[in-house]
C-alpha cells in the first residue's frame, strides 16, 4: 500500500518539480514569479488544445514550453524592465490566467473528456528489477526522468556555470554586477524566462502525465505549492526533489482512502486538504530560510543618480506627479 | 574647453577629462571641471560633500552620462556609457560602500564581471588558482577561498582593488576609501596605493579630509560648488591652503574647551552590557564604561564593532540580553525609548534618513515627535498646530536651519540641515544624557563646526555625552575621554590626555593594548 502511495505520489509530484525548479532560479536571481501558478494553468490549457488536436506527445509538450517562454518574456518584461511589484503582478497575473482559461474553457469543454492517451510509464531496464524501490522509481513516465535531469541541469547552472554566478550575485548584491560591468537586469531577464519555461513544462506534465484532461483551475495551487517546496528546499534543486515527492505522496493518500484502515473514515476532504496542511506545517518551521537579500526588489540600473532620483521626488512632490520610485532599491 | 595644454605638459597623461558639465534639472553638479590623470601618480580629488566628485568620478566610470565636456583615455575621445565601457577601457572604481557579494568567496567576488553571463561552465579551481595568484603577486593579504562576509572592511576593500587589478585596470578610482578603516588600516592602504603607482598604475583617490592628501597627493584637484578652484601638485599646497580651496573662507574654529569638572556625578553607567549580535554583526559582550557630569565619552573602534549596538541598546531600541543601564541612579535597561526620554535621554540617531526623521514629514511635525507624545502641544486629543508651529519656527530660527519654513518636508532640506534639525529636537529639553552616533558624517565644514559646538555647548550645560565616531579627529577635539570597541568588546579606554597614540591604533585594529581601566 505504501508502494503505492510512493508510486503515484511521485508521479503527483512531477509538475510541481519541474515549476520549483524554475522558481529556484529566478528567486535566486532575485525575482519571485508569484504567476508561476498562472504560467502553469495557461501552458496546461495550451497543452491539451494541442494534444487533442495532433494528438503527438512532443508537439503538445513544446507547446506548452511555448506557453512558458512566451509568457516568461511578458511577465519578464514587467517584473525587470518595468520594475513593477512582483507580488501584486503576480497574483494579477494568476487571477488573469484563471479568468482566460475558464473563458476560453468554455469553448474548447471537450477538453475535460480523457485524452485518447496519456503518457505511458517506461521501466529502466535493471533499475526497475530492483524489488520494491524499481517499482516506484523506475517505472515512471519519461517526464519524471526528465525532471530529475533538470535538478541537475539546474544545480550546474547555479554552482557551476558563470550565469549561475550572476544569477546569485543578481539576488545578493545586485550593485555588485553593475558596478562590475554587467547587466542585471538581463540576467534576471533570463532568470524569470527560465523559470516560466520550467512552468510551462509542469503545465504541460500536469495535462500529459497526471490528469489526461483539462478543467477549470486545473492547478489548483500546485504553483504555489512550488514556491513553498522552494523555500522548504532552500534553494537547493535536489531537496527540491525529495520535497516535490513527499507533497506528492501526501496528495496521493486522498487517492487510497479505502486502504487505510482505521483512517479509512476521516472524511475525503481531509485528505485533500492535506497537501497544504503539509505546505503549511513545514513553511511554518522553515522561518530560519535565508532568503536572496534582494529578492522581490526590483533593480534600479545606474544613469539615475541618486540626486537624480532625489530631483525627481522633488518635482514629482510639487507637480504632484506619479507614485515615485523606491530610493532604497539598489541596496 | 578653453584649456590648452602647455609647452610643459609632455607627458601624455592617461586620462584627460576636459570640460565636464553635468546638471541635475536646476542644479549644477559639475560645471567645466578639467581633470588629468597621468601615469604613476596618486591624484586625489577634495572637496566638501556636494562638491560635485562623486558625480565627477560617476561620469568617467560610466554611471553618468555627462551634459558637455569630453574625456580621453590615452589621447583618444572616448564615450563611457556604462561600467563595462570603463572598465574596458582600464578604469575601475572602489565604492565608498562596497560592491562585493557577501556569501561569495573572494575569488568569486573578484572574479564577477570578468566572464560572460551566457558562459555556461565556470571553472572553479582554475580562477581560485588565477586569483590567489593575482593577490600574492600585488600583495593583498587575501586567502581566494575565504568567505567575503568574513573578512573586515579593510580586505574587503582588497577585494574590490583585486578585482580591478583583475581586470587588468590600469585607472583605480577611490571614493572615500578611508571612511570605513582604522588608523593602521589606511596606512596599509596608503602602503598599497603607493606601491601601485609605482608599478605604473594611476590612481584617483576622492576625499573630504585633507590630512590625507598631504599625506599621499602626487597631486591634489579641488572641486567646490561643481567647479575646480585649484590644481597643484606637491609641494605647492599645505593644509591651510588646500582648507580655503575647499571652504572659501578661513575653516570655522571651535570653542576652547574647559577642563573636564573633577568629582562630577556619574550620570550613566553601563555594567556589563550584553547584545545579541545581528547577521554577521558580533553584538556586545560584558561592555562597561561610565560617564559624568559635563562629561563626553568618544567611542571609537573600525565601524561595525558594536558601535550601532551601543546606540541602539542605550536608545531603547534593542534588546539588551544583560547587563545593567542606571541613568541618574534609576534602572534604565530595557526601558522604551519613550520612557527614557522621559528619563532625560537624548539620541542623535547615525542614520538620520531612517531613526533620526521623517523624511516625509514636515520640519515641524518631525520637531514634535517627542514633544507630542508627552502631552505638549495636544489639548484633549486635539492636536495644537498654531502652537507647535510657532515653537517650530524659534527652533529652526535659533539653529539657521535653511529654510525655518515650519511647513517645509524634512527631505527636502540638505543633509547638514536635517542634522540640524535633529539636534534642535534633542537638545531642546536639555537632555542628562546624550546619545550621538557619527553625528557629523556627511556634513560639510560648516554644518559639522555647528554640530560640534551644540556638542560643547550641552557638556558645558551638565550633559553627559556618549560621541559614537569614525572622525578621529572629531574624537580627540570633543571628547574628555576615549573608548575603543573591537568586536563588541571595550579594548582600550584612556583619557584624552593621556591616550597613547600607538596604543590607541592598535587597539581599533583589534589588539589588545592594556586591561581596561576600572570604570
Amino acid at each position: 500500500m505504501l508502494l503505492t502511495i510512493i508510486t503515484i505520489g511521485i508521479g503527483l509530484a512531477v509538475p510541481i518539480l519541474w515549476a520549483a525548479l524554475g522558481e529556484i532560479i529566478a528567486e535566486q536571481a532575485g525575482v519571485i514569479n508569484i504567476g508561476i501558478e498562472g504560467v502553469m494553468l495557461i501552458a496546461a490549457l495550451i497543452t491539451a488544445m494541442v494534444m487533442s488536436a495532433v494528438d503527438n506527445f512532443l508537439i503538445s509538450m513544446l507547446a506548452g514550453l511555448g506557453v512558458g517562454i512566451a509568457v516568461g518574456v511578458i511577465l519578464g518584461w514587467f517584473y525587470v524592465y518595468r520594475g513593477m511589484n512582483q507580488i501584486i503582478t503576480g497574483i494579477v497575473f494568476n487571477i488573469f490566467a484563471l479568468g482566460l482559461t475558464t473563458a476560453l474553457f468554455t469553448y474548447a469543454e471537450y477538453l475535460s473528456e480523457e485524452l485518447q492517451r496519456t503518457l505511458p510509464d517506461v521501466a529502466i531496464p535493471l533499475l526497475s528489477e530492483i524489488p520494491w524501490v524499481g517499482e516506484a522509481v523506475f517505472q515512471q513516465d519519461v517526464t519524471f526522468y526528465a525532471a530529475v535531469l533538470a535538478s541537475l541541469v539546474v544545480f550546474h547552472l547555479l554552482a557551476r556555470s558563470w550565469f549561475g554566478l550572476y544569477v546569485r550575485a543578481a539576488g545578493q548584491r545586485p550593485s555588485a554586477v553593475v558596478s562590475t560591468g554587467r547587466d542585471v537586469r538581463r540576467v534576471r531577464f533570463a532568470a524569470v524566462i527560465f523559470a516560466c519555461a520550467m512552468a510551462g513544462i509542469g503545465g504541460a506534465t500536469l495535462v500529459l502525465s497526471v490528469a489526461g484532461s483539462f478543467n477549470v483551475n486545473l492547478t489548483a495551487g500546485q504553483g504555489i505549492v512550488a514556491l513553498a517546496v522552494v523555500v522548504l528546499a532552500r534553494w537547493n534543486p535536489f531537496v527540491t526533489v525529495i520535497a516535490c515527492i513527499v507533497f506528492g505522496m501526501a496528495r496521493a493518500l486522498q487517492f487510497q482512502v479505502e486502504n487505510l484502515g482505521v483512517l479509512a473514515d476521516v472524511p475525503v476532504e481531509v485528505w485533500i486538504a492535506l497537501p497544504y496542511i503539509v505546505t503549511i506545517v513545514a513553511l511554518v518551521f522553515a522561518r530560519g530560510s535565508r532568503y536572496p537579500p534582494a529578492l522581490g526588489i526590483p533593480f534600479i540600473p545606474p544613469g539615475k543618480s541618486w540626486a537624480q532620483l532625489t530631483f525627481e521626488r522633488l518635482r514629482e512632490r510639487f507637480t504632484g506627479g506619479a507614485a515615485r520610485p523606491p530610493l532604497e532599491a539598489n541596496q | 574647453m578653453s584649456a590648452e595644454p602647455t609647452a610643459e605638459q609632455v607627458k601624455a597623461p592617461r586620462i584627460r577629462m576636459r570640460g565636464i558639465s553635468k546638471h541635475y534639472g536646476a542644479t549644477v553638479a559639475n560645471d567645466g571641471v578639467d581633470i588629468d590623470l597621468e601615469p604613476g601618480e596618486v591624484h586625489v580629488l577634495l572637496g566638501e560633500n556636494g562638491a560635485g566628485k562623486t558625480t565627477l568620478m560617476e561620469i568617467l566610470y560610466g554611471f553618468v552620462p555627462l551634459d558637455e565636456g569630453e574625456i580621453e583615455v590615452d589621447e583618444k575621445t572616448v564615450e563611457i556609457g556604462s561600467p563595462h565601457d570603463a572598465l574596458s577601457l582600464g578604469i575601475g572604481m572602489v565604492h565608498q560602500h562596497f560592491m562585493l557579494v557577501p556569501t561569495f568567496t573572494v575569488a568569486e567576488n573578484v572574479v564577477l564581471g570578468a566572464g560572460s553571463p551566457a558562459n555556461m561552465t565556470l571553472p572553479h579551481r582554475r580562477l581560485r588558482e588565477e586569483v590567489q595568484a593575482a593577490a600574492d603577486h600585488y600583495g593583498l593579504a587575501l586567502r581566494a577561498t575565504s568567505r567575503s562576509a568574513d573578512l573586515g572592511s579593510d580586505g574587503q576593500q582588497r577585494i574590490e582593488i583585486l578585482r580591478l587589478l583583475y581586470r587588468g585596470a590600469k585607472v583605480l578610482v577611490l571614493d572615500e576609501p578611508t571612511a570605513s578603516l582604522g588608523p593602521k588600516q589606511v596606512e596599509s592602504l596608503f602602503h598599497t596605493l603607493r606601491s601601485l603607482a609605482g608599478d605604473g598604475h594611476s590612481v584617483l583617490m576622492v576625499t573630504h579630509k585633507f590630512s590625507e592628501v598631504l599625506e599621499i597627493a602626487d597631486r591634489v584637484t579641488v572641486l567646490r560648488r561643481g567647479r575646480r578652484v585649484m590644481s597643484a601638485p606637491r609641494g605647492e599646497f599645505d593644509g591651510r591652503r588646500l582648507a580655503i580651496a575647499m571652504t572659501g573662507e578661513e575653516a570655522p574654529q571651535l570653542p576652547p574647551k574647559s577642563a573636564a569638572p573633577a568629582g562630577a556625578a556619574a550620570v550613566l553607567a553601563v555594567e556589563g552590557l550584553t547584545v545579541a549580535g545581528r547577521g554577521e554583526a558580533d553584538g556586545l559582550r560584558d561592555v562597561s564604561f561610565t560617564v559624568h557630569e559635563g562629561e563626553i565619552l568618544g567611542i571609537a573602534g573600525v565601524a561595525g564593532n558594536g558601535q550601532q549596538e551601543v546606540e541602539e541598546a542605550l536608545g531603547g531600541v534593542r534588546k539588551i540580553e544583560a547587563g545593567r543601564v542606571v541613568i541618574a541612579d534609576e534602572d534604565a535597561a530595557g526601558l522604551s525609548p519613550r520612557d527614557l526620554h522621559r528619563l532625560g535621554v537624548g539620541v542623535i540617531p547615525s542614520d538620520r534618513h531612517a531613526a533620526g526623521l521623517v523624511l516625509d514629514m514636515t520640519l515641524a511635525e518631525n520637531l514634535g515627535l517627542s514633544a507630542v507624545p508627552q502631552g505638549r502641544f495636544v489639548r484633549r486629543g486635539v492636536m495644537r498646530w498654531r502652537s507647535l508651529r510657532q515653537h517650530a519656527r524659534t527652533l529652526l530660527e535659533e539653529a539657521d536651519v535653511r529654510p525655518s519654513d515650519p511647513n517645509a518636508q524634512a527631505y527636502s532640506l540638505s543633509g547638514g540641515n536635517q542634522q540640524k534639525v535633529v539636534l534642535a529636537r534633542e537638545l531642546e529639553r536639555e537632555p542628562r544624557v546624550l546619545i550621538a552616533a557619527n553625528p557629523t558624517q556627511g556634513l560639510d565644514i560648516r554644518a559639522t563646526n555647528y554640530v560640534r559646538r551644540r556638542l560643547l555647548e550641552s557638556r558645558e550645560a551638565g550633559g553627559a555625552i556618549v560621541l559614537i565616531s569614525q572622525d578621529l579627529e572629531e574624537l580627540m577635539s570633543l571628547s574628555d575621554r576615549v573608548a575603543v570597541l573591537y568586536r563588541g568588546n571595550i579594548v582600550y579606554e584612556s583619557r584624552v590626555e593621556d591616550l597613547s597614540m600607538d596604543e590607541f591604533a592598535v587597539a581599533m585594529g583589534g589588539g589588545r593594548a592594556e586591561p581596561q581601566a576600572a570604570a
